[in-house]
């Protein structure tokens, strides 16, 4: 394959434009969400939502079957504290405070995300 | 000039190639996750020799390349790690060959660098999500986009660095 050029004038204008397209998505997503929302964490085990804790209390949880899987909701936020999966991954993600943000320890299949719900139901509530 | 296509020195050359993967992909790991980079996603290093292997010895050996980094990856850090690395992976080589193919000479080093980090990122969100059956890419987009371009930058100027290097190793001429 013949040699082209590491970078053309050109390049620029692409990059500028990736970055527009970026700061596009960002004020699409930040437009959706309104901010007087309640946050609240979803729990998916195996894809299905298993449990919803509102992030205004500060609690412990663990998925009924997993309890080497833990969950710590304080200050507003919520993370995975432990989990016995090989990466580490869901833990080292730390702690999530805003809606769409997400955490997974794939090899447990535990998925936490933070929704905004603007009429908090006292059960599970759709994602 | 010696036919690179089947002989001994691109083999060995391959597996130099292999090991340089492996040696990177572990080293990244060891590097705490970026703080606002959904899991998972970490600095693509091992994506220069990739795309050494991609632009310089054709579509087959990078296409080895990514699969058996994969494999490393599997091995390691186990079978959904591994999943994410191949489609991440496989996903930026098809990128990069499709862009080749439809802008050729035009197209230059840097931004498919760009655009293979871009789709690296997004082929290992999109399958998490599919695997999660959530759908998470809208608010970690910007993020993937933003550092796609660094980091497909780093390493872009990574590769031309080592270029001449690999180009002697392996015995490639720069214009064929």
């Amino acid at each position: 394959m013949r040699q082209k050029n590491f970078t053309v004038s050109r390049d620029v204008m692409i990059i500028l434009l990736l970055l527009l397209l970026a700061l596009a998505a960002w004020l699409v997503y930040t437009t959706i969400q309104k901010q007087s929302d309640v946050l609240w964490a979803e729990i998916f085990v195996g894809g299905e939502l298993v449990a919803t804790l509102s992030l205004a209390e500060e609690q412990t949880y663990s998925p009924p079957e997993l309890p080497q899987v833990e969950l710590v909701v304080q200050d507003d936020r919520v993370g995975f504290v432990h989990s016995d999966c090989p990466d580490q991954v869901c833990v080292h993600t730390g702690f999530l405070h805003t809606a769409g943000q997400f955490a997974a320890c794939l090899p447990n299949k535990v998925v936490l995300r933070v929704a905004a719900v603007e009429t908090p139901e006292t059960d599970a509530v759709a994602g | 000039m010696e036919n690179i296509r089947h002989s001994t020195r691109r083999l060995a050359f391959l597996a130099m190639m292999l090991a340089i993967i492996m040696a990177l992909s572990a080293l990244e790991h060891m590097l705490p996750p970026l703080p606002g980079l959904p899991p998972g996603v970490r600095m693509g290093l091992s994506n220069i020799v990739t795309m050494y292997a991609l632009f310089f010895m054709g579509a087959k050996p990078a296409v080895s390349l990514a699969v058996l980094k994969s494999l490393f990856v599997l091995l390691l850090r186990g079978v959904t790690a591994g999943f994410l690395s191949a489609c991440g992976g496989l996903l930026s080589i098809l990128i990069i060959l499709l862009l080749t193919r439809m802008f050729g000479d035009k197209i230059s080093y840097l931004i498919l660098s760009i655009s293979g980090a871009i789709f690296h990122n997004i082929g290992q969100i999109a399958v998490a999500s599919v695997l999660l059956g959530s759908g998470f890419v809208l608010y970690y987009l910007p993020v993937l986009i933003v550092s796609g371009v660094i980091m497909g930058s780093v390493t872009g100027v990574l590769l031309r660095v080592v270029m001449p290097l690999f180009h002697k190793a392996a015995g490639t001429p720069p214009n064929k």
